[in-house]
């Protein structure tokens, strides 16, 4: 995508005056052609030098995005000098974090200090964590019924304190870590589990949970839901050691959010 | 009747050694699909669990039993790979479950299928079932039960959930079929929409989708204008915070496009159920298909 209206507000430019944007699938398979790259460069350019130098800083962006398993790479500001020159001014790139496992040079780039440490500590315990603003600390297995749960949570008059996914595979080590994190944020007032077993064992969950409790007593109430695979097992641990298991998430949400109001449940 | 998979399908499991592949493996067994063969290079001429044959490729696992589906569950660095070598040999329908195949890779392996003609499922997906005839995939056959609705998602635990709440509420399904959650998937909601417009059995379907992108929105069109069964709708992310992904890899919220309240207005305006929590899915459900 090229515009001669770059620098700032590029969606402005899209939604005003959408013909100031040329946009130019590329097929992977065949990469950015020449004539291609030469027709970005005629819709900046009317100098056929210009033309050319952008076409080539086009072809060179391209190659760079390939080869570093970019899921963006941008350009922004392209500037034409007082003699006539095109160059590119600043870049940014996005890598997608599935590329990293075969592009070491490239995850060693990343910088820990400008992420929000929690969210770092999560990362290295293989955890997908989002901090959020609110009290409601939730641990839930999958993306969607992640995002489900803090919907829910703000449907019946709360506010989520995170996303966290602790994914597909069964170990008790990501339930204590995924307790560690949420309990280091000062503003869970209540912690909600949502484990909807299938890959996921209910009685591992239970498992950590006890495991990370016994180690580091809880402070704020707990409300946990699970069903699912080995969900018998699982309610038997959590009872045996005096927590109550719920089955309805909708019931388990309303719990979680009143325990962290202060309202009665 | 139903989409996709049925008493027909004869499966080969790519992977079916791995810790993965041999768990859900004996899963599928167990609830009745036909699993005729593995696949594992240097694991050929061995037996799993003693009677399913292992072969060193695709192309001889098909020559030898027939398989006309595949499922994957090899690590992501050899999962596009695999999806192109089943196309190869001849599969008809490949499903893969594995999470974590990179995007730019899914762009050489999307149009290889296109051209082969073979249908693609995920990556990153939890795969299909049509209750009572065969299930391919990691949906835990027990919540499951056969009856006239069709399910579609995006997700797998949040999928898991619906139909678990439907099956409580006893409305059985035709088939679910998770799409996964990755910005480029093989089958999309709309071959699956048109897939269970054209399923005898299929009463109504039910879309589960999430923010991000523009599937869902275009979904909702052709609702409206190719099909005649009640579709309703859920949408998870109402409350996420733009730019960030939130697990999924396609689910992020660019600028102020694929949020949760723009695929709700687009499924409110073009006439499906929209359902504001999962529960009250089951709730509209019944009201449409009355």
């Amino acid at each position: 995508m090229v515009s001669p209206a770059g620098g700032i507000d590029i969606e402005e430019v899209a939604a005003t005056t959408p013909e100031k944007i040329m946009r130019l699938p590329i097929d992977s398979r065949y990469g950015l052609r020449g004539y291609q790259a030469m027709e970005l460069g005629f819709f900046l350019y009317n100098d056929i030098k210009q033309v050319r130098a952008a076409a080539k800083i086009m072809q060179d962006l391209y190659h760079a995005f390939m080869d570093s398993g970019a899921s963006l790479a941008e350009i922004n500001p392209l500037v034409t000098t007082s003699s006539g020159e095109v160059l590119a001014l600043d870049a940014k790139m996005v890598i997608d974090d599935n590329e990293l496992g075969r592009k070491p040079s490239i995850a060693a780039l990343r910088d820990d200090s400008s992420e929000d440490s929690s969210e770092v500590a999560a990362r290295k315990a293989n955890l997908t964590f989002i901090k959020l603003d609110g009290n409601v600390g939730c641990v839930v297995n999958g993306a969607g019924l992640a995002m489900a749960t803090m919907d829910l949570v703000k449907y019946y008059g709360g506010d989520p304190a995170n996303f966290l996914d602790i994914g597909g595979s069964s170990n008790p080590e990501k339930v204590v870590n995924a307790l560690r994190i949420i309990t280091s944020d000062k503003n869970v007032k209540a912690i909600l589990f949502n484990i909807f077993g299938g890959i996921t064992r209910t009685d591992d969950v239970a498992n950590g949970i006890v495991t990370a409790t016994k180690a580091n007593p809880l402070k704020v109430p707990i409300v946990i839901r699970l069903t699912g695979t080995n969900e018998e097992i699982a309610v038997k641990i959590l009872t045996e050691n005096g927590f109550s298991a719920m089955t309805d998430m909708d019931e388990a949400v309303k719990k979680a959010v009143a325990l962290a109001t202060g309202k009665a449940a | 009747m139903s989409i996709f998979i049925d008493d027909n399908t004869k499966l080969v499991v790519q992977g079916i050694t791995g810790r993965d592949g041999s768990f859900h493996t004996k899963q599928m067994m167990e609830y009745g699909t036909h699993v005729v063969s593995g696949v594992t290079p240097g694991k050929g001429g061995q037996k799993f669990e003693g009677k399913v044959p292992v072969f060193n490729t695709v192309y001889e696992a098909v020559r030898e039993t027939g398989a006309n589906t595949s499922v994957i569950y090899v690590p992501p660095m050899g999962a596009s790979d695999a999806m192109m070598e089943a196309a190869d040999a001849g599969i008809e329908l490949v499903v893969c479950i594995t999470e974590g195949v990179a995007v730019l890779d899914m762009t050489f392996v999307y149009p290889f299928m296109k051209e082969k003609g073979v249908r693609l499922l995920g990556p990153n997906c939890p795969g299909l079932i049509s209750p009572g005839k065969s299930k391919v995939g990691i949906i835990p056959g027990s919540i499951c039960t056969p009856g006239p609705v069709g399910l579609v998602s995006r997700s797998g635990t949040l999928t898991y959930e619906l139909v678990y709440q439907m099956t409580r509420a006893g409305l059985g399904q035709t088939t679910c079929v998770g799409i996964g959650g990755d910005p480029i998937n093989g089958t999309n909601f709309i071959d699956c929409l048109s897939a269970f417009e054209r399923d005898p059995d299929t009463v109504a379907v039910v879309m589960i989708g999430e923010i991000g992108g523009t599937d869902e929105q275009e979904a909702a069109k052709f609702v409206k204008e190719k099909m005649t069964k009640p579709v309703v709708g859920f949408i998870a992310g109402q409350t996420a915070p733009p730019g960030r992904r939130m697990g999924h890899a396609g689910a992020i919220i660019s600028g102020s496009s694929g949020t949760a309240i723009e695929k709700m207005q687009a499924f409110e305006e073009h006439g499906l159920g929209v359902a504001k929590r999962p529960i009250d899915v089951v709730g509209l459900l019944k009201e449409r298909m009355k």
